[in-house]
Parts: structure tokens; sequence; C-alpha cells
């Protein structure tokens, strides 16, 4: 039951950031800014954010 | 990855992709390497910055926002499949029956005030054409509006007039090469004589750079 209890309060915190709206500055070095500077510019529209790498 | 750039291509200016290079991979060959992969030559945002932690241990990893800026799903594509491009199409569907129901609303105002960022980037990036094309649809859909007028004034301007004639056939260059071989020797050279022929505008630099990128060595 402790381990339990634990367990959902390890969760809940992660469940509630889940549903916090996010934001954040788009650097400088951004490749095609579009002029936007940050995620909150862009609120209002599905941002879909895709983390690659060539290997 | 072809998976955002469809996803880019067919939901068009109803969403915003951002690659997120996560590597370490340089500029350079992480921007030619994009090319070579027929990545380019569409309205997605690159860098090198996460916007976002990563939640899983691998690559690739998508994070899908939703319109009111929550953290819809995260993780591995694959895992996520076609309830990614549902989801989607649904914060699409939502955020145009709140704008159509509240055409003075919140979110029509974000739609505005971001259009007009973009507008505004894109002149000062020299890619007017793109500029022209974003400022026409936001003129249809604000009729009279002020700073839309101002912006269009600006871009008008007969001291750019060497920028929109660069503009326009780099534009036209990228929707004929982005997705057929960018770097093919002829491509290059097309690239090489633009950059020649519109010297000393933001688009010949831009040209100049495709010119560099396509003779990066990838491994």
């Amino acid at each position: 039951m402790r381990l339990l209890l634990a367990l959902l309060l390890l969760l809940v915190p992660a469940v509630a950031d889940g549903s916090k709206a996010v934001d954040a500055r788009l650097s400088a070095n951004t490749v095609h800014r579009d002029g936007i500077r940050s995620l909150s510019d862009l609120r209002g529209m599905p941002v879909l954010i895709d983390f690659w790498g060539k290997n | 990855m072809p998976a955002s750039v469809k996803a880019q291509n067919t939901f068009g200016a109803d969403l915003q992709v951002i690659f997120v290079e996560c590597q370490g991979t340089s500029p350079d060959v992480a921007e030619a390497f994009a090319w070579k992969m027929k990545w380019m030559g569409n309205p997605a945002m690159w860098t090198h910055d996460r916007p976002i932690p990563t939640v899983g241990q691998g690559l690739p990893e998508v994070a899908l926002i939703g319109i009111d800026g929550t953290v819809l799903m995260q993780g591995y594509p694959g895992d996520l499949g076609k309830n990614l491009e549902e989801t989607i199409a649904s914060e699409i569907a939502k955020a145009r029956k709140i704008r159509a129901k509240e055409p003075e609303g919140e979110l029509a105002k974000a739609r505005l005030t971001q259009g007009l960022l973009r507008v505004r980037g894109r002149i000062e990036e020299g890619r007017l054409e793109e500029a022209d094309q974003l400022l026409s649809e936001l003129e249809k859909a604000h009729k009279g509006n002020a700073e839309l007028a101002l912006e269009r004034k600006r871009l008008e301007d007969p001291a750019l007039k060497a920028e929109r004639e660069a503009s326009k056939a780099w534009a036209a260059f990228v929707a004929r090469v982005a997705s057929a071989k960018p770097f093919d020797a002829a491509n290059v050279q097309k690239a090489e004589s633009l950059a020649k022929k519109h010297a000393g505008t933001k688009t010949a630099a831009r040209a100049e750079r495709f010119v560099k990128l396509s003779g990066v060595k990838l491994y």
C-alpha cells in the first residue's frame, strides 16, 4: 500500500506537468525561424517537434 | 522525420513543424544532410536547441503541442502511429472552429499576430516571395487592417526591387529542386548562376550557402 501511494505521488507531478502550457525561446541559431521568436508565438496552432539525429 | 515532412506538407500553414537536431552535428552538415534527404523546401523550422526536453532514450522522437500550448503526446513516432496525424487534424479543426465562432477572439488575434511576425521575419530575411504570399492570405482574412497595409507598403518599396526579383527566382528554384535531388550538378550550377545574377541580395547569400552545402561531406 505504501509503495502504491509512493508511486502515485511520483506520477501526479508528471501528469500535472503534461497539462501545463510549454514555452521556450527559439534560438537565434535556428536555420529558418520565419519571424517566430518563441513557442508561445505559435499558440493557437498545433506544433510538431521532431527530435532527430543524422546517425 | 519523413512523416513530419509529410505532415508539414499536408497540413501547410495550419501546422508548424520544428526539427531539432539532437546529436551535436555541425549546422552545415545537418543542413546539407536535410537538403540531401529532400526534407527542405517546406515551412518547417530547424534548430539545434531543444525547445522542450526529450522523454525517451533514443531518436527519433516527436512531441505534439496542442493549440493551447500543452504537450498532447510525445514519444517514438512508430509508437504514436496514426493517432499522431489524427490528433493534429483534430487540433486544426478545433482551432478553425474557435476562430470561426470568435472572429475577434484570442485565437484569431493570435493568428494575425503570428502572421505579422512571419511576414516581418520573411521581409527581413529577404524571402519576399513568401512574405507576399502570406501577406495576401492575411489581407483576405483581415480586410482593411492597418498593420497589414503597412507591411504591404514595406514589401512594395521600390528599393526592394532587386530583392523581390531574386527572391522570386529562388522560390521557384527551391520548389523545383527540393524534392528532386537538390545537390545534382545541374542544380548546383543553377544556384551558382542565381548567386551571380542577384549578387548583393540576401537571396544571393542563400544561393551561395546552398552551393557551399552541396560540397559538405556527410560521412
